[in-house]
């Protein structure tokens, strides 16, 4: 995962100075490397979760956005660019999620309607009983 | 923390271990560390768009009631991207936090839109509870309307029953009347010795009579003639036809002569008691059906008589 780290850190910790300046430089917090285990595992669960049949019939295009991202997601991280696997992987994380609810809102809305359609014919028939 | 080298150096600097010397390492650094916050901020399109985006949800009325946790972290996101474009990062990473802040607002439409529908889905199954209720309420008024009905038909069948029952017991007391006249005509004609023939009611008027060969009624039979005048004075709807018997004795042209002068003495008796002759008719039998043996003295006292019989009415039909 961390190919540069072993000949990095040697060097490192030859110049304690190196350390000074690599602290001032993490503090400014402009470039903070991205830790990709926690996010690329996050991502994938996000994916998989949203990718149960229900959400791929009624949010396919969101879906596929997803699970497109995440594979982008793990060709960057093969391709040691992290920062890049990072933002995809939150990205996908994201996206797995809209998915999912966009896949929720359907079914609720289809349930609404039955709902309200059931009700429309209890009113009805209330009213048929109460005609005579 | 360690690695920051790396990731600020590339792409835009040369791998960190070819830096030499504490000079150079810094003033790399320092002007890396300058690219990267003093990057002019210019406008980012997909900033741009997200800020649009999330002007637009908030004017949602689904999602500003169902989703406000979801529009505060859209907003959030938002921020977090405007800080990074304002501190100049990486056009990259602004455009990351810009798309991250759109998709935050693409979840805050969908939850409203869920929410709203569940809100729906809810209000439905209120509104059926209340439906089903009305029906069941509807129904049972219904079957109430019903049983109210049955209970009037039933009454009205009671009060029905009931004048029948008073009608009933009208007719019981006019039967009561009636069998009280009965009763009473029974008890009287009880008292005169009547019976009951297919003739009619008759009465015999026997005993002491007559004389053997007389037509003239005994004082010892007055008592009866005036019983029975009586019973015609209290029922003065009834008609009678007296008839008169001899005993055998004597030729049967005779005896026939003095049985008619027989009854015509009692029809008399009943007429001088005050009896209309008009109901009154009489006739003589002879000799015919004794009613003992002829042989001896008192049989045939008992065949010297007279007999009152009465034409039915509807009310003698009451007794058999």
């Amino acid at each position: 995962m961390r190919p540069v780290r072993p000949s990095l850190l040697p060097g490192a910790s030859a110049r304690p100075w190196l350390w000074a300046l690599a602290l001032a430089a993490g503090l400014s917090a402009c470039a903070t490397p991205p830790d990709t285990d926690v996010p690329m595992a996050v991502a994938a669960a996000a994916v998989q979760r949203a990718s149960a049949t229900a959400t791929a019939e009624l949010a396919p295009a969101e879906l596929r956005r997803a699970t497109g991202k995440l594979a982008d997601a793990r060709a960057a991280l093969a391709a040691g660019d992290f920062a890049q696997a990072l933002r995809l992987a939150e990205q996908a994380t994201l996206d797995a999620q809209v998915a999912e609810l966009h896949a929720q809102a359907q079914r609720s809305r289809l349930a609404a309607q039955e709902s309200e359609a059931a009700a429309r014919a209890l009113r009805e028939e209330l009213n048929r009983k109460a005609a005579p | 923390m360690l690695n920051t080298t790396s990731t600020l150096s590339s792409p835009t600097l040369g791998h960190p271990s070819s830096l030499r010397g504490p000079l150079l390492c810094s003033t790399l650094a320092l002007a890396a560390l300058l690219m990267a916050c003093e990057t002019v901020p210019d406008r980012n399109a997909r900033l741009e768009d997200a800020r649009t985006e999330l002007a637009a949800a908030r004017n949602d009325a689904q999602v500003q009631r169902h989703a406000a946790e979801e529009m505060r972290a859209a907003s959030a996101a938002l921020e977090r991207a405007d800080a990074a474009r304002n501190a100049g990062a990486a056009s990259a990473d602004v455009d990351h936090l810009a798309y991250l802040a759109s998709r935050r607002v693409d979840l805050a439409r969908e939850t409203g839109s869920a929410r709203a529908a569940e809100a729906v889905v809810e209000g439905a199954r209120t509104e059926r509870d209340r439906l089903r209720l009305a029906l069941r309420t509807a129904e049972a008024d219904e079957a109430q309307r019903r049983l109210a009905s049955a209970q009037q038909q039933s009454q009205a069948q009671a009060a029905a029953l009931a004048q029948a029952g008073r009608d009933a017991a009208s007719d019981r007391a006019a039967l009561a009347r009636g069998d009280a006249r009965v009763d009473d005509l029974e008890a009287q004609l009880k008292a005169l010795n009547a019976r009951r023939t297919e003739r009619g009611i008759v009465v015999t008027l026997g005993d002491m009579l007559f004389d053997s060969g007389k037509d003239r009624v005994l004082a010892s039979g007055a008592a009866s003639v005036s019983n029975l005048a009586e019973f015609m004075r209290r029922n003065p709807t009834r008609r009678a036809t007296v008839e008169g018997y001899t005993d055998s004795q004597g030729s049967d042209s005779a005896n026939q002569s003095l049985s008619e002068r027989r009854a015509q003495a009692v029809r008399t008796m009943l007429v001088g008691m005050g009896i209309d002759g008009q109901r009154l008719s009489a006739m003589g039998h002879g000799e015919a059906d004794p009613v003992a043996s002829n042989d001896n003295a008192a049989g045939r006292r008992s065949n010297r008589r007279v007999e009152i019989v009465f034409a039915g009415e509807a009310g003698d039909l009451l007794r058999p």
